[in-house]
């Protein structure tokens, strides 16, 4: 231990004598003027992102005061598909904000005072917290999670670090900031030039602005459907099995057997009996046809024709009051999303369907054969596939 | 002063309220975050900063001046690209979801790279056509 002290001791001595130092950055572009403009697009790009994400946890863990609309129905298509985008549009934004204080990080001396040392600290939280989002973010959407620790849980937790960061970071950057936005990006030609002269400060403004456009339009595709050809690097193409993308195969959820079994039968419960419904019994219901997207957590959406029994048909034949909601329960034996709540503002919307049918087909297995939960402006990983049972919340 | 203060209050109480989330719901995978929260800031700081360094030092001895504004934008669309690109191509999800990752990404890669470089070369021949910019008329005289 001693040992180790002592050669981080004297690298970092070597560092000091002769390690890059602040000044030996002379590009015009090390600059506050430029740190202020791209900080304030990143600063709004991660507060649209914070507000988006704040949303899509409270639609997922909804406490007593939320109350998210019914209508309308792409409400969570457009508030899911911003968050990613924001996010995208983040990852240029903050790699040239960095670039232009990148010299900070050498400043000599390291730390002048406890003070000083805090805001380092506070500085290198906020930088880390930024890169953990979008980093864990755009890893979530292609489905890679090399981490070993639970996503949406530290996504989120993370998230409070990183807005927390960047508000810190404001009030102790406001004066600066105020300085940088209020000062022309140009310096007035009678100004002293600075050492090593480049391309207009401009270039840079122009550089990032067009980065983030384009990582915007590369990607959005994924939910915005007259996009989907430009989009070359959308994670999705919005296609899948009878149009529709999916996220949880049958096989992964390991309920192909119990799904196709012709003993299948939806348990229905509620204050005034029980129901247990074959796929024929559900069939010999009155169907309805409705619009709905389905919009995922990573930000793709897809609109699609759905076609089944309202769930407000099912509520009433059991029994349920005006006010219940419910709760789908899938053959799933396990995962995050083998139940879900149907907050009672859904349950009584007249498009909220247990789906037997999709663009004019039975539903695919992968799609939750024999028939799925769908409702308007709900996240996908709660619209619950392979219903098993229906029950009435107290 | 005073609005900052509580604006800095604020601030820190989320930064708290994240960290005591991580403690309560993950208190064992606290390592692997950290590690998670490091090691993006140490490529970052490292590596891709480093290279951008390098990258503007050579463009500056092999371009002529006119080009280094296009050429940043230009860098800034390629490096975009390739970084968009990566989780793209690395995910080992390909083939197991219907409908994820069903876009040929090499050729993504390929247009994005094409445009960048169309782009760049479009500002620079619009920016021959005008009058010399401030910058290059007394690049010489400082």
């Amino acid at each position: 231990m001693g040992a180790s002290v002592t050669a981080v001791e004297r690298l970092l001595a070597t560092l000091d004598e002769k390690g890059p130092r602040e000044g030996d950055f002379p590009s015009r572009w090390h600059d506050e003027r430029l740190a202020a403009r791209v900080g304030l697009a990143l600063g709004i790009c991660f507060g649209v992102c914070f507000v988006t994400g704040l949303l899509s946890h409270l639609i997922q863990h909804p406490g007593g005061w939320f109350v998210w609309p019914v209508h309308p129905a792409w409400l969570y298509r457009v508030t899911q598909g911003v968050h990613v985008l924001t996010g995208i549009a983040a990852i240029p934004l903050l790699l040239i904000k960095l670039w232009t204080v990148y010299p900070r990080l050498y400043a000599v001396p390291r730390v002048r005072s406890a003070l000083h040392g805090l805001e380092r600290l506070s500085v290198a939280v906020l930088v880390s917290a930024a890169l953990f989002q979008l980093v864990t973010g755009l890893q979530n959407i292609v489905h890679w999670y090399p981490w070993g620790f639970s996503f949406p849980r530290v996504h989120y937790a993370v998230a409070w670090v990183a807005i927390g960061s960047v508000v810190l970071h404001i009030a102790v950057k406001l004066p600066a900031i105020r300085r940088g936005l209020t000062s022309p990006a140009e310096e007035a030609p009678a100004e002293p030039r600075p050492r090593a002269d480049g391309p207009s400060r401009r270039w840079l403004l122009a550089a990032a602005a067009a980065a983030s456009l384009g990582a915007v339009l590369a990607t959005a595709g994924q939910t915005v459907p007259w996009l989907r050809r430009a989009s070359v690097l959308a994670v999705r193409t919005g296609r899948g099995p009878q149009g529709v993308p999916v996220n949880k195969t049958a096989a992964a959820a390991g309920v192909r057997r119990r799904a196709t079994d012709p003993g299948w039968r939806l348990a229905v419960t509620g204050p005034g009996g029980s129901l247990s419904l074959s796929l024929a019994a559900l069939e010999a219901m009155p169907q309805h046809v409705v619009e709905l997207p389905i919009a995922c957590v990573e930000g793709w959406s897809a609109s699609a024709s759905w076609r089944g029994v309202r769930v407000r048909d099912l509520a009433e034949a059991v029994g349920a009051a005006p006010d219940a909601s419910m709760r789908f329960t899938s053959l799933q034996t396990g995962g995050l999303y083998r139940v879900s709540e149907l907050p009672a503002r859904h349950v009584r919307a007249p498009e909220s369907l247990v789906a037997l049918q999709v663009n004019g087909e039975p539903l695919n297995l992968d799609h939750g054969y024999p028939c799925r939960l769908i409702a308007p402006s709900r996240p996908g990983v709660l619209q619950t596939k392979w219903l098993s049972q229906i029950e009435v919340l107290p | 002063m005073r609005l900052r203060v509580a604006i800095g209050v604020l601030g820190v109480l989320a930064i708290g309220f994240g960290a005591v989330l991580i403690l309560l719901q993950e208190p064992g995978r606290i390592p692997r975050i950290l590690v998670w929260l490091a090691g993006p800031l140490a490529v970052h700081d490292g590596l891709l900063a480093p290279a951008t360094l390098g990258l503007a030092w050579l463009g500056r001895r092999v371009l002529p001046r006119r080009v280094w504004g296009p050429a940043v934008v230009g860098l800034a669309l390629a490096g975009t690209t390739v970084l968009l690109a990566l989780p793209l191509l690395l995910s080992p999800a390909e083939g197991m979801v219907p409908g994820l990752l069903d876009r040929n990404y090499p050729r993504g890669v390929v247009i994005g790279l094409l445009a960048a470089a169309l782009i760049t070369g479009l500002l620079a021949t619009l920016g021959r056509g005008r009058r010399p910019s401030r910058e290059a008329e007394s690049g010489d005289g400082d």
